[in-house]
């Protein structure tokens, strides 16, 4: 099937062994790529018992049909296996050039397992593929690791993802640095990566990526590039990247502000945003080839305490970094996002976690000897030094650095603000703001409901109109509906930020040049309806079902003051609704003809 | 009527004309009655709006009916620096530019509110979803009957701009209108805006006079640091939203929601004032645009043409409209396909034309609930009129008259023919240019 080429590399790393194998054009039918794929390979190679950190877990990286052809915003590879955080699967995706380049290096993804003895890296350059020696890079931080080996291979134009330092330590939080020099991958991926040995994978290509109708391709191409450039809902994408959320989120009250449990602090938020940034720091850079969004730029700070020359955060991290520990230093978040980068960590778990800590602080729970850093909510040095403790794994880094529900198990009395959905930290926008997102968070799979609920209109998926934010009904269907499209984009190999201004036909149409099959627009997002299923399944094995679906208590506490005061989501009506429309039964499982429906039986 | 034709008898103003009969309107009309003829004249530099020839004929109509017609149309709010009909003067100017005057379309045009759109009839609203009470221009509720013409198209705010929206803003006074846009609204309206003046930079913005100077009623002010709002003095008037372009004044949450509710109730009004027996809408659902007459440009119709739609319920009408909107196929290269919804049977104007998604059925389904009509309908399909002759062109009374006989005398009298016959060649070779 053309878009995909047909060859995963598995790489034994116990036995150094590395080969390349087929991969069946029905499994690509079936799954198309991506998330697809990667999820199906995750579900049949790793054992449920498995631990994550073991020799057992896979890591698959996946691209898409779509993932380095001449279609626009293009450049999207999914990360999955086994997390240490959620104990069940996980997937994340990236952008950049390192998706492309595997593509052409003529693969669509490839599959680790085992452990190796020694630190190595992966280098992969048109099909040949080695493992090489990492130990002179071992320890080096993720950037200049992959300076290092990029210098080593010869190749100025190859590209690597590679883990930091928290990886190497298997720190539960640890993310795989993208080659866009940021942390990318979440879900404790890095760790995963580092209990592997393995330092980075470094690919270079030169093949074209076959598609079945070229001139089609190029033409949807072309009109999609127009709709990303033009789409009115990505004008702040465009302008500032995604930390125009900060901004423009202060008029919902979404953007979470001291652990969750602040609701006026527009001044806070204000200085964090993505106008504050371009209005003093923000610098050009567009490491995704073809994307007219142009969603990333780099942040030079060059006087001051916090000097740092790096990718500027995504809103996550100012959000997390920021807003969340009441920190309004922009220049500190900048700082520690890119420390973050450095050591190979989720900004958002370390956001998480820092507030966490500065909570227990305030209650008195550790003494600032023991912290051994002045916990103050808003200290940007503690929010800056606890980023790197947890990055070196020292002091207080070291519990923090496995993530909130780990070291909230360490202290007593930290219940009520210890937050975290299933393990993995919450995403930075509140589902009382926003009642979408607690049916989509309580459920797990990725996905901004939010865009459905208020703007994004699907006729075919059930989306008719706009909904009111508070709404009681439609946000079970908003959230399915967001996951889907999620997951569709992500296995075809395009980026979920482009969402707003990419319709279905568009992409099934798309599906349908670079492949050569048929894929009508319902066809393409059961495939994204697929995976968000056999993800599921393999939760429901881990052993979660409807009585894990749950939210923390505080973001279901209605806020007393601010934007969404004395709103707060019925979950338990949300979830009904969402169930039934997934096709699962009431204890969250999908039902045999859910399964039969979607060929999973 | 669908708006095929394959001869004279199927000009869509013919259609118009006789589905104006088959609807009853022509018993609606007595001696002497006024008639209003509402209509949306087109915004400056607008290419959409509907032809002055619909409304020459159906004025003719009226007079023959023994009716006196006029025809009108409100001033608008000053939504932005642009608009070209926010006075009666500024309307009319625009409407002359646009082919409109009492010499063109045969009777008076009249601006119906008065200069500013001050001269209005109160009418209280008890059934009213949102509005409890409308103000309807004078004009038009002093009528003794009402034609509503529609150019049917989407709308940015309404979704629809169809039977319902023309009775309700196209007939209400300025504070009509403005209580429609959620005016002294403390959850839908400006005044319930959420602030956040941090987003402004104060007097180091460099258009930080445009915001200090243009809110008529002075609640919008820049200080050095920051925007200052007196929430209390606004009046929802939407000056400001051309101007503060920081985010600092948000658009407040279900603004656009409310509106087509509130728009919905206005028609009620207008409705209700004029009596429901002597009301008539026609809709020509033709070069339907995403975007209204209201803005200074028509763009590529998403759909093809669907015909002229008469019935005197306006929800009726425009269900009937949305319906056959919806079973269409979009256009390419339109909208219809930037917001990939070309296929039949996929609703076109939530996702064309509001710009966040807003349901194009609100307003029908608040008509509904208010009384102004109901969605169910039973469509009459109507292939062709059942006789061309009254719509010809006839330039004398009685029978029509052969051309040979008519034009006898000219021919005689004047050269139609050049005397030594026409030059020109006999052996061309087509086939090559064939």
């Amino acid at each position: 099937m053309a878009g995909m080429i047909g060859k995963v590399l598995h790489v034994d790393l116990q036995r150094g062994d590395v080969r390349e194998k087929e991969l069946s054009p029905v499994l690509i039918k079936f799954m198309l790529g991506g998330v697809g794929v990667a999820s199906l390979l995750v579900s049949i190679e790793v054992p449920v018992e498995a631990n994550a950190l073991d020799a057992a877990n896979r890591l698959v990286f996946m691209a898409g049909p779509l993932t380095g052809t001449t279609f626009p915003a293009a450049t999207r590879y999914t990360v999955a296996a086994k997390s240490p955080l959620s104990d069940t699967i996980y997937s994340g995706g990236g952008g950049g050039g390192w998706g492309p380049e595997l593509k052409a290096a003529g693969l669509d993804g490839i599959l680790i397992e085992g452990k190796a003895s020694k630190p190595v890296y992966l280098w992969v350059q048109d099909s040949k593929a080695e493992l090489r020696d990492a130990t002179q890079v071992w320890g080096l931080d993720a950037l200049a690791a992959q300076e290092q080996i990029i210098k080593e291979v010869g190749q100025r134009r190859a590209r690597a993802v590679s883990i930091g330092p928290a990886g190497e330590r298997m720190a539960r939080i640890a993310a795989i640095v993208g080659d866009t020099g940021q942390a990318a991958i979440f879900g404790g991926m890095g760790a995963v990566m580092g209990s592997k040995n393995l330092k980075a994978i470094v690919v270079r290509g030169h093949q074209r990526v076959p598609v079945a109708d070229e001139p089609a391709l190029t033409e949807l191409g072309r009109k999609a590039s127009i709709y990303l450039a033009s789409n009115r809902n990505l004008r702040g994408l465009r302008a500032y990247g995604t930390a125009y959320a900060m901004e423009q989120s202060i008029p919902t009250g979404e953007v979470p502000v001291q652990n969750w449990r602040t609701f006026c602090w527009d001044e806070g938020i204000c200085r964090l945003g993505g106008r504050s940034i371009a209005n003093s720091y923000r610098r050009p850079y567009a490491p995704c080839r073809d994307c007219p969004v142009r969603c990333f730029s780099k942040v030079e700070v060059g006087e001051g305490k916090y000097q740092v020359h790096g990718v500027t955060p995504q809103y996550e991290a100012l959000a997390a970094l920021g807003s969340l520990c009441l920190n309004d230093n922009l220049e500190s978040v900048c700082y520690a996002s890119h420390l973050c980068d450095q050591y190979g960590l989720d900004p958002v778990a370390v956001g998480s976690a820092i507030a966490f800590a500065m909570e227990t602080a305030e209650k008195g729970l550790i003494s600032k000897e023991d912290a051994g850093i002045d916990l103050a909510w808003g200290n940007p040095e503690a929010v800056v030094g606890l980023t790197a403790q947890i990055g070196q794994g020292t002091g207080l880094g070291k519990s923090l650095g496995e993530g909130v529900k780990l070291a909230s198990t360490q202290l007593d009395g930290v219940t009520e603000f210890t937050l975290h959905l299933k393990g993995l930290p919450v995403p930075m926008g509140d589902p009382r703001a926003f009642f979408s997102l607690a049916p989509a968070y309580a459920t797990g799979f990725p996905g901004d409901p939010t865009a459905f609920e208020r703007f994004l209109v699907r006729p075919r998926l059930g989306i008719m109109h706009k909904q009111g934010r508070f709404d009681k009904g439609g946000k079970g269907l908003a959230a399915k509906v967001a996951q889907d499209y999620h997951a569709m984009v992500e296995s075809a190999g395009i980026c979920p930020l482009t969402i707003p201004a990419m319709h279905l036909p568009i992409i099934s149409a798309a599906l349908e040049a670079a492949t050569g099959e048929t894929f009508t627009p319902l066809q393409a997002i059961a495939m994204g309806e697929r995976t968000v299923n056999l993800q599921r399944l393999y939760a429901n094995e881990c052993g979660i079902s409807a009585g894990d679906d749950r939210l923390p208590e505080r973001l279901l506490t209605p806020a007393a003051e601010g934007r969404h005061a004395g709103h707060v989501p019925d979950l338990a009506t949300q979830l009904e609704e969402y169930y039934e429309l997934r096709g699962w039964d009431s204890d969250g499982r999908p039902t045999q003809q859910t399964l039969e429906k979607l060929g999973l039986a | 009527m669908d708006d095929k034709a394959a001869g004279n008898q199927d000009s869509l103003v013919a259609k118009m004309l006789y589905l104006f009969d088959q609807a009853g309107f022509s018993e609606m009309i007595q001696p002497r009655d006024v008639v209003a003829i509402k209509l949306h004249m087109g915004e400056w530099n607008n290419t959409g709006y509907l032809r002055p020839v619909y409304i020459r004929a159906l004025a003719d109509k009226i007079k023959s009916l023994g009716g006196v017609p006029f025809v009108t149309d409100t001033t608008t709010l000053p939504y932005h620096v642009w608009a070209a009909r926010v006075t009666a003067l500024d309307y009319l100017t625009t409407a002359e530019r646009n082919g409109f005057n009492s010499g063109t379309v045969g009777c008076p045009v009249i601006i119906a509110d008065g200069y500013f759109g001050t001269d209005d009839v109160h009418v209280d609203l008890p059934e009213g979803v949102i509005l409890k009470e409308s103000y309807v221009a004078t004009a038009i509720a002093a009528a003794d009957a009402l034609i509503v013409l529609s150019h049917f198209k989407g709308h940015g705010l309404g979704v629809v701009g169809g039977a319902i929206k023309n009775m309700a803003l196209g007939c209400a006074s300025k504070r009509g209108k403005f209580a429609v846009h959620g005016c002294g609204s403390l959850k839908f309206g400006y005044q319930g805006a959420p602030l956040v003046a941090e987003l402004c930079t104060g007097r180091d913005c460099p258009n930080w006079r445009l915001c200090d100077e243009v809110c008529p009623f002075d609640a919008l002010h820049v200080a050095e640091e920051g925007l200052v709002w007196e929430a209390e003095k606004c009046r929802s008037c939407m000056a400001h939203r051309s101007v503060v372009g920081c985010g600092a004044l948000a658009v407040p949450d279900d603004l656009t929601d409310a509106n087509c509710v509130a728009i919905a109730d206005a028609a009620r009004a207008t409705q209700k004032v004029v009596g429901p027996d002597r009301v008539g809408c026609i809709n020509l659902a033709i070069d339907i645009t995403s975007w209204c007459d209201c803005a200074g440009f028509a763009g590529r119709p998403i759909i093809p043409n669907l015909g002229v739609f008469v019935s005197p319920d306006p929800v009726a009408v425009d269900m009937a409209c949305i319906d056959a909107a919806n079973a269409a196929p979009g256009i390419p290269g339109s909208d219809a396909e930037q917001y990939g919804v070309m296929e039949c049977g996929v609703p076109k104007f939530s996702t064309c034309s509001s710009v966040i998604g807003v349901s194009q059925l609100l307003q029908l389904k608040t008509g509904q609930k208010n009384g102004l009509g109901s969605m169910e309908y039973e469509l009459e399909r109507i292939d062709q009129v059942e006789s061309v002759l009254p719509y010809l062109f006839n330039p004398g009374p009685g029978d029509p008259v052969p051309l040979g006989t008519r034009f006898k005398r000219l021919f005689e009298k004047l050269p139609v023919f050049p005397s030594e016959g026409y030059r020109r060649r006999e052996d061309v070779d087509l086939e090559e240019l064939r």
